[in-house]
């Protein structure tokens, strides 16, 4: 069935984004606007400010509900349990640093000809590599400069986006790799890491 | 309509179209409006990343292979990409819960989020939306709880505010608008 087009007055007129968004638009419907917000950064730039607001209010609320059903005194117990668990853990912290490198979360033999690429603009990061014979799956990974493992993901493209502002922090300094993996999840070959260096305002590759 | 910004950073010229388009910057004005749409239709914001993945993907090379020419019909491209795409997934998904059903199993809603919406948000954007709205205006706040939180009808919530749906539509754009310059100046 053709999409029937839309105009913004008309998504408008028809509250399409609040409608869109309580999923009370009918499938037709929903589709006009979704082929509309494609095209148009107006009625896009309102329909993601509203998705987001609702998003972080539902988070809100959920954080809300799962301190609401804990009692006071398990507070009080958790933080008796942290004390321990803390006091614990510096005891027991050997005293040379234990922190893992990106040198030494290379796993499988370097692959030839796999160099990471990578473009970007504003929040997205685009990387790209070369195939590899016999791999289904390639797990693109990115670490901090004290080799903290930030990011994850398994494609089976040889490309991926990933957007910054999705992951736990923003290192000044970051890591990238990708291991290639067969059909048993034997990691085949990785590229080398590719450092890239971030800032609040411009990010680049080194 | 407003076009999209692809329109402008994606192609400065319909002849240089197939080789100016970067990656980036394609997944710059798509990869959120995919996540949306995708997880709309699959009600997975975890799948819905794999379907926008693999959107970019296809149009990337659609594009270097010459099968898409003019900057003016991308949007429209990226959109029939992505619902073909979806279909696809959502004929797998309804395989899937056929079997499972056919098992008798309930995992599948058991370890479902109860809205795939709140999923979308990565944690660093979480904070910003959340320091946004905690800038916004009371009033401009209640309004889009009402609406997007709560999911009251418009209608309802414009008799409640001695107001018409007219002039709701106004306070709400607004509303959004300046939710909108909030996140971009928490984040600039």
């Amino acid at each position: 069935m053709p999409i029937q087009e839309l105009t913004c007055a008309q998504a408008d007129d028809a509250d399409f984004d609040t409608r869109y968004l309580a999923g009370t638009l009918s499938d037709p419907e929903a589709e006009s606007f979704e082929s509309h917000y494609f095209a148009c950064d107006r009625c896009w730039a309102l329909v993601r400010a509203a998705s987001e607001a609702r998003a972080s209010m539902l988070d809100a609320a959920r954080q809300t509900s799962t301190r609401r059903r804990w009692p006071v005194w398990t507070s009080a117990l958790a933080a008796g349990i942290a004390a321990i668990a803390i006091g614990g853990s510096l005891w027991l912290r050997p005293r040379a640093s234990t922190v893992v490198t990106p040198g030494q979360v290379e796993r499988g033999a370097p692959a030839d000809g796999t160099g990471l690429t990578m473009s970007v603009a504003g929040d997205s990061v685009f990387v790209r590599w070369a195939p590899v014979p016999r791999a289904v799956i390639y797990r693109l990974r990115l670490f901090t400069a004290q080799g903290t493992l930030l990011y994850e993901r398994e494609v089976r493209d040889t490309s991926a986006v990933v957007r910054l502002s999705s992951l736990p922090l923003r290192p000044a300094l970051s890591y990238w790799s990708v291991e290639a993996l067969d059909g048993s999840r034997g990691v085949l070959s990785h590229t080398p890491l590719v450092p890239l260096r971030l800032s609040r305002s411009s990010v680049r590759p080194q | 309509m407003e076009p999209s910004s692809s329109d402008q950073q994606l192609a400065p010229a319909s002849a240089d179209f197939t080789s100016a388009v970067t990656e980036a910057a394609l997944a710059e004005t798509f990869w959120d409006r995919l996540r949306l749409f995708a997880t709309r239709r699959l009600g997975d914001a975890r799948l819905a990343e794999d379907v926008a993945q693999e959107t970019l993907h296809r149009v990337i090379h659609s594009i270097r292979s010459g099968a898409l020419r003019t900057p003016e019909a991308l949007p429209a491209f990226v959109f029939a990409t992505a619902r073909h795409i979806c279909q696809h997934r959502e004929r797998s998904v309804q395989r899937e819960e056929r079997a499972l059903l056919r098992f008798g199993s309930d995992s599948r809603s058991a370890s479902s989020p109860p809205d795939p919406l709140a999923e979308l948000l990565g944690l660093e954007r979480r904070e910003m939306v959340r320091r946004a709205l905690g800038r916004l205006s009371e009033p401009d706040r209640r309004l889009l709880r009402a609406l997007f939180f709560e999911q009251r009808e418009p209608a309802d919530v414009a008799r409640e505010l001695g107001s018409t749906p007219g002039a709701l539509r106004v306070r709400k754009h607004r509303a959004l608008q300046r939710l909108a310059e909030l996140i971009a100046g928490v984040d600039g």
